[in-house]
């Protein structure tokens, strides 16, 4: 387990119609896109450590870049480090592919999960282990095609999911829980979860949040991506830290988050 | 090119199962006639290939009422390889509660691969049911980001995002392609 330090992070959106000029040219089709267009940066300057086996939580209003900040660990080609670093361990988040970084043990739970058509999640989580080192010698595909099973079984997710087409026509509950089954089920070390409390009623929520502390319990470490603080009443942060146009304007303890969704961020955001 | 006509019993259904993996140039006209009432046809294409050329016409006539029919093709296309489909369903006056809908989906995976997909259709009769689409496209950049975070590596994460794409069609086919096609998919 080691610790993610994230180092005067700024981030852009990349344009891949601007992609091949980049290297070489100035960036005129940049400046023309405009605001909120590609080139403009979204992250200014983020400093965040995450010590290993802790629970960080990550709060802002819509648009202030925690879910850039959640791709961007991971690699989003759509977005563009202009300067600053990640690491996580002796990993250099900042200059290695998706992949890999998954593959470090670095995984996120997405906020909007994509749809792979003819692909279940059993077939993804079996080819996708397989690349895993560190699995033991005794690892076998059966016994980790029950674990899948009994995972699901504890999410209270039908046996039919675990077969069609990942994410096929299910509601907005259902990829959630898809989501928290395959990072329970790959060998994670810290855990990016993007917004997984949008669109879960109360039940799936109590089930998704108690699976969480499962694997807090298991020391795995978690930031959570929120906006606002309905998870939190299933899971006590060790840390709060609030965003707002790129930057991390405020950091504390879970007393953080209790303020905020009494007040609002209106005290914090000028 | 080669001409297969295909014409199906009152009551019947036909599968009709089209495969290609690129052996060779291969040009394939494929007919079905439906003028016999309550008669369904599924004509279902599958290819994939790396090289060589693919030219496949279809065509569903439903000249009888109460006809049903599915043209399905999915295919994809890597190297060089290139396929030409056109898609034809006609629907005829008299041919009351005819129901069809005709799919072409096509994957580029090399920027030297072509693909033209051409769905027609002609409906001359107005209680019926008709649908058709198509779309040739390379492999979506978001899918393999969502994959790749789940460790795959980019040459991985393609090839299980292929095999679904064409093996959501397998259990359609009939169980001696859906051999061929699975044994197919495992070489990808």
């Amino acid at each position: 387990m080691s610790t993610l330090t994230i180092k005067n992070l700024h981030v852009r959106l990349e344009n891949p119609s601007t992609t091949g000029l980049r290297a070489g040219y100035p960036s005129t089709t940049q400046a023309a896109t405009g605001h909120g267009g590609a080139g403009n940066p979204i992250l200014n300057g983020i400093n965040l450590v995450v010590r290993r086996g802790q629970t960080c939580v990550l709060m802002g209003p819509n648009g202030s870049g925690k879910s850039t900040l959640g791709n961007t660990l991971l690699a989003n080609p759509q977005y563009k480090i202009s300067r600053g670093s990640i690491t996580f361990g002796k990993h250099m988040l900042s200059k290695m592919k998706t992949d890999e970084i998954a593959r470090a043990g670095v995984l996120l739970a997405f906020q909007n999960p994509q749809t792979v058509s003819g692909v279940s999640v059993t077939n993804l989580l079996t080819a996708a282990v397989r690349n895993f080192k560190g699995k033991g010698k005794d690892f076998k595909m059966a016994d980790f095609r029950e674990e899948i099973k009994d995972t699901a079984n504890t999410l209270k997710i039908s046996k039919d999911f675990l077969s069609c087409s990942l994410n096929e026509g299910f509601s907005g509950g259902e990829k959630k829980k898809m989501e928290i089954l395959q990072l329970s089920l790959l060998p994670a070390q810290l855990i990016v979860i993007d917004e997984i409390d949008s669109g879960l009623d109360i039940d799936a929520l109590k089930l998704v949040a108690k699976q969480i502390s499962r694997l807090r319990a298991r020391g795995v470490t978690l930031l959570i991506i929120t906006h606002y603080n309905r998870i939190l009443r299933w899971i006590k942060p060790d840390r709060v830290h609030i965003m707002h146009k790129g930057k991390i304007i405020k950091s504390g303890t879970s007393t953080l988050a209790t303020a905020i969704e009494k007040k609002g961020y209106g005290d914090y955001i000028k | 090119m080669t001409t297969i006509e295909v014409r199906v019993n009152a009551g019947e259904m036909k599968i009709v199962p089209i495969l290609w993996f690129g052996e060779e140039n291969r040009s394939l006209l494929v007919r079905v006639i439906l003028d016999k009432p309550g008669s369904s046809v599924k004509v279902l294409c599958v290819f994939y290939a790396k090289h060589n050329a693919f030219h496949l016409e279809t065509e569903v006539i439903h000249k009888a009422k109460d006809t049903f029919s599915r043209t399905l093709a999915r295919g994809v296309l890597d190297g060089d390889a290139s396929a030409n489909y056109e898609g034809l369903v006609v629907i005829e006056k008299g041919a009351k509660n005819s129901d069809t809908d005709l799919s072409e989906r096509v994957i580029l995976l090399s920027p030297y691969a072509r693909a033209r997909a051409i769905p027609r259709l002609e409906v001359l009769e107005n209680e019926v049911k008709a649908g058709h689409g198509a779309t040739v496209g390379k492999i979506d950049e978001d899918q393999l980001f969502y994959l790749a975070s789940r460790g795959l590596a980019r040459g991985d994460a393609k090839k299980l995002i292929v095999r679904g794409f064409l093996g959501a069609l397998i259990s359609e086919f009939p169980a001696e392609e859906a051999e061929i096609i699975n044994a197919e998919l495992e070489r990808i």
